[in-house]
């Protein structure tokens, strides 16, 4: 067991692996009656089995179907205990995530039943395929959804990342009781998972009961050996100005800015994941120039525009989305502001300003126990301690910062994408 | 400092209600202003550009940027003005979130929280302006914003449905009203008389402060005080709404638009606000129904029958209104329609396994406990009572839940009168898809 402590936060990270494998991170909060659990299977849309060739979207199907038990829905089990249970498929990962205030042992355990027991029947395959298949439909309305995907597509082309976590339509239709089975051996045994807990718990209680639940429910078998994934590649030039139809009232653009700086781990990959949101902030935030001119001059409305920065170990990008009535003009507005903060460096004067609201941000995340499972969650996965967050905010230099420019955010480097209403609507 | 699990009062006067909860749970410390209003269509617009106009700028911050730069020297505080609803009164809603002292340089100390004040004050009470109004241009800007923001809610097919079934229970009432505004009165509405308006809602209409987080009485008092630095002249307080109760015909109304997934929107009248003695009652048969994943609802239309990936309950304490919604293939619609109404005669007939209804009582008990430790909810909660004029906190609930008989919620079940049908749909081809 290693405890870990943030003196300025006055909080403690606790961290331990269990003998079948399954790492445990558990941030205590005295007091607090709400209790947040996080099982993290390393398995997402961008995983492709261990022959290389399982079905597109499995890894959302088997999130939906392992709900379903031999003794009916498991999510009842969770609610006579008085826990909501909840659960998502993102490119790297699949996510179980609890929210209870009582019964915290037991609902742990039914956590690891929940992913390690499998019970597959062709009925319960076929039904779940109907409801993913509405799934999908609700995405397919989504301009917002739709815009990123094709944003993402611009940078990415047709490489597993730019396709729908759930599949489509054509692939759900291959998924079949052999196949689930298969990736399930493959990705859901203890060495490929993180636990995350927070809330007011007993540490040793909580270790001993994740022990117990593992060696309950995991059928010990043979590892099977799945392919590591590759760093995502970036097309050598990225496409501008792909367009899309949607049924909306205005219409927005899209920008993602790839990161050809990626192959990274740990710290370093948490500064670069700071240096970016920093540039953003200092270049397209609230407070910057730039947002004042665009909203008064009507080319944005403030409550649609945003800048995000995703990073993770195998890719990383910024994506900038904004309802607006010229996408075309504030695409190149976008690429003048950065060509402008690259050669003044101008950057520098607000650098203050926008590491102190970072540090804010930091400190306050660590407020909600949903929050602190999240964030542990965020940091773990790229291979970094969950107080690594506040040491770099500290630590980031303006060297750190200034490569971003080259090597992300630079201008005329972005994928483009125009959506527009549909005809009708115009 | 004792920590309180819920909002306690602090006498102010001036026809203001404070709500301070001390607390040392959180790592920073949280001021609400709310300033209310009834909805009525020659108010709704006006209130509405008020809102939008509080985040623009003030005499000593004239613009965005400075309003901005001085939220992100407060080490990144958060700042929303928004304007929102209750029931049949609008409300425009201030929030500001800065850091705990214990997180900020020993130099700034004290100065935070004053800091914090001064701009609540000044971005309620003194927007910037030219003349005897608003600045002109900002002005302008907002009727634009505002036109937009009302449009863009066409945007979210679930919202826009939502809100189109609503809209169509309220007809001809306040709570048909749009609390974004109507547009078709921007054009009559001056800056110069804008203002006027303003400064009249802040003299007269209800007020409620909520401050959360490590703070004393006297702070919490001295901080009010520091923000409602303008004369007052309380009105008596808004009158808690009525029940909206429809006619006694189903409406069944369509609406095409080029989408893939349809949306069906059922509006039923109960009758039953929080006032009631049936409102524990009315919760735990909305839990049963339709809320979650554990529903009757959810099972029979989605795990049993794959119809729908969401399908979902949720109820209008004010009015007295169950809206229950769900995404569905067009084709589908009398289907599931049809199994919706199978499920709530199964009800009627107390056809849940009483199993069941204890665990929706669980959980639900469950995250009202919970809610103590999330205080947005509780001030959401308690804001709630207020204009119901009826007090309200989770552990009461949870008492008056412990004591809800299974007859009482079937009761509810017979008492739920499907006023209107909204449905959104792509057309009526079985599986259509858009290349």
């Amino acid at each position: 067991m290693r405890p870990d402590r943030q003196e300025l936060l006055g909080e403690e990270v606790l961290s331990v692996t269990l003998k079948q494998g399954c790492s445990l991170w558990l941030l205590p909060q005295k007091r607090v009656r709400q209790k947040v659990a996080l099982l993290d299977v390393e398995c997402g849309s961008l995983h492709r089995g261990p022959t290389s060739n399982a079905p597109k979207g499995i890894a959302h199907f088997i999130e939906h179907c392992l709900f379903e038990k031999l003794t009916g829905d498991i999510t009842d089990r969770f609610t006579a205990l008085g826990g909501d249970v909840n659960a998502s498929t993102s490119f790297t990962s699949t996510q179980y995530t609890l929210n209870c205030s009582d019964n915290l042992c037991q609902q742990i355990d039914l956590l690891f039943e929940l992913v390690f027991s499998d019970f597959w029947t062709s009925a319960g395959i076929a039904k779940e395929r109907d409801v993913i298949t509405s799934e999908i439909h609700l995405y397919q309305d989504d301009a917002d959804w739709g815009g990123y995907k094709a944003a993402l597509h611009c940078a990415y082309g047709e490489h597993e990342i730019s396709a729908e976590i759930a599949g489509r339509e054509e692939d759900l239709a291959v998924i079949d009781e052999n196949t689930l089975r298969s990736w399930h051996q493959a990705y859901y045994r203890p060495e490929n998972m993180n636990f995350f807990l927070s809330g007011d718990i007993e540490i040793d209680a909580i270790v001993e009961t994740c022990e117990q639940a593992i060696a309950r429910h995991f059928i010990s078998s043979e590892a099977i050996s799945v392919p590591v994934l590759a760093t995502v590649p970036i097309l050598p030039t990225v496409k501008r100005g792909i367009v899309r139809e949607f049924p909306i009232s205005h219409s927005q653009l899209f920008v993602v800015y790839a990161d050809r700086r990626v192959e990274r781990e740990g710290r370093p990959l948490l500064e670069r994941e700071l240096a970016l949101e920093l540039l953003l902030d200092i270049a397209f935030g609230p407070a910057s120039a730039a947002y004042s001119e665009w909203y008064e001059r009507g080319l944005i409305s403030g409550d649609s525009f945003s800048a995000d920065v995703y990073k993770e170990r195998l890719f990383s990008f910024c994506m900038l989305s904004a309802e607006t009535p010229d996408p075309q003009l504030l695409s190149e507005e976008i690429d003048r502001v950065l060509g402008d903060m690259a050669v003044s460096g101008q950057w520098q004067q607000d650098l203050s300003r926008a590491k102190r609201k970072a540090y804010g941000q930091i400190v306050r995340s660590f407020e909600s126990v949903e929050n602190c499972v999240a964030l542990m969650q965020s940091a773990v996965s790229c291979g970094a301690h969950p107080f690594d967050y506040v040491k770099i905010c500290e630590s980031l230099s303006n060297e750190g910062i200034e490569s971003c420019l080259q090597d992300c955010l630079r201008p005329g480097g972005g994928g483009v994408v125009y959506i527009y209403p549909h005809e009708e609507i115009r | 400092m004792d920590t309180c699990s819920n909002y306690i009062d602090l006498p102010l006067g001036k026809g203001v209600n404070a709500h301070w909860h001390p607390t040392n749970r959180y790592k920073t410390l949280r001021f609400d202003l709310m300033l209310r209003h009834q909805l009525l269509r020659c108010d709704n617009t006006r209130v509405a550009l008020i809102g939008r106009l509080c985040e623009r700028g003030t005499s000593s911050m004239p613009d965005m940027r400075s309003l901005n730069c001085y939220i992100d020297d407060l080490y990144g505080a958060y700042f929303s003005a928004e304007v929102g609803r209750i029931g049949d009164q609008q409300l425009i809603h201030l929030c500001i979130e800065v850091l705990d002292e214990r997180f900020v340089d020993p130099g700034t100390h004290g100065d935070v929280l004053r800091r914090a004040g001064d701009f609540m004050r000044q971005v309620i009470a003194d927007p910037l302006r030219d003349g005897q109004g608003y600045k002109r241009s900002y002005f302008d800007q907002e009727k634009r914003s505002l036109i937009l923001q009302a449009e863009s809610l066409y945007n979210d097919k679930i919202a826009y449905s939502q809100w189109r079934c609503a809209e169509e229970m309220g007809r001809g009432t306040a709570w048909g009203l749009s609390h974004w505004g109507s547009l078709d009165d921007l054009e009559g509405i001056g800056t110069d008389d804008l203002w006027r308006f303003h400064q009249q809602l802040l003299a007269q209409n209800p007020i409620d402060i909520f401050i959360s987080g490590h703070i004393e009485r006297d702070l919490a008092t001295a901080m009010c005080e520091q923000v409602l630095a303008w004369p007052r002249r309380p009105i008596p307080s808004l009158d808690p709404p009525v029940a909206l109760m429809g006619k006694s015909k189903t409406r069944e109304l369509f609406e095409m638009q080029d989408i893939v997934q349809s949306k069906l929107i059922l509006g039923y009248d109960t009758g039953i606000g929080m006032r009631s003695e049936e409102y524990a009652a009315q919760i735990l048969f909305n839990m049963t129904w339709g809320s979650d994943a554990q529903s009757q609802l959810f099972r029979r239309l989605r795990e049993g029958l794959g119809l729908c990936y969401y399908i979902d309950s949720h109820i209008d304490s004010l009015a007295g209104i169950i809206y229950t919604s769900a995404g569905i293939e067009a084709g589908d619609y009398s289907h599931v329609l049809n199994e919706i109404e199978l499920e709530l005669e199964n009800i009627q007939k107390g056809g849940v396994a009483l199993g069941d209804l204890l665990n929706a009582k669980k959980l639900l008990t469950s995250r009202l406990v919970a809610m103590a430790d999330d205080r947005e909810a509780l001030m959401r909660l308690r804001m709630r009572g207020i204009v119901a004029g009826v007090s309200c906190n989770p552990s009461e609930l949870v008492q008056q839940l412990e004591a809800v008989e299974p007859e009482q919620v079937w009761e509810i079940a017979e008492k739920m009168k499907l006023r209107t049908i909204y449905f959104l749909h792509g057309g009526q081809q079985e599986g259509r898809r858009r290349t």
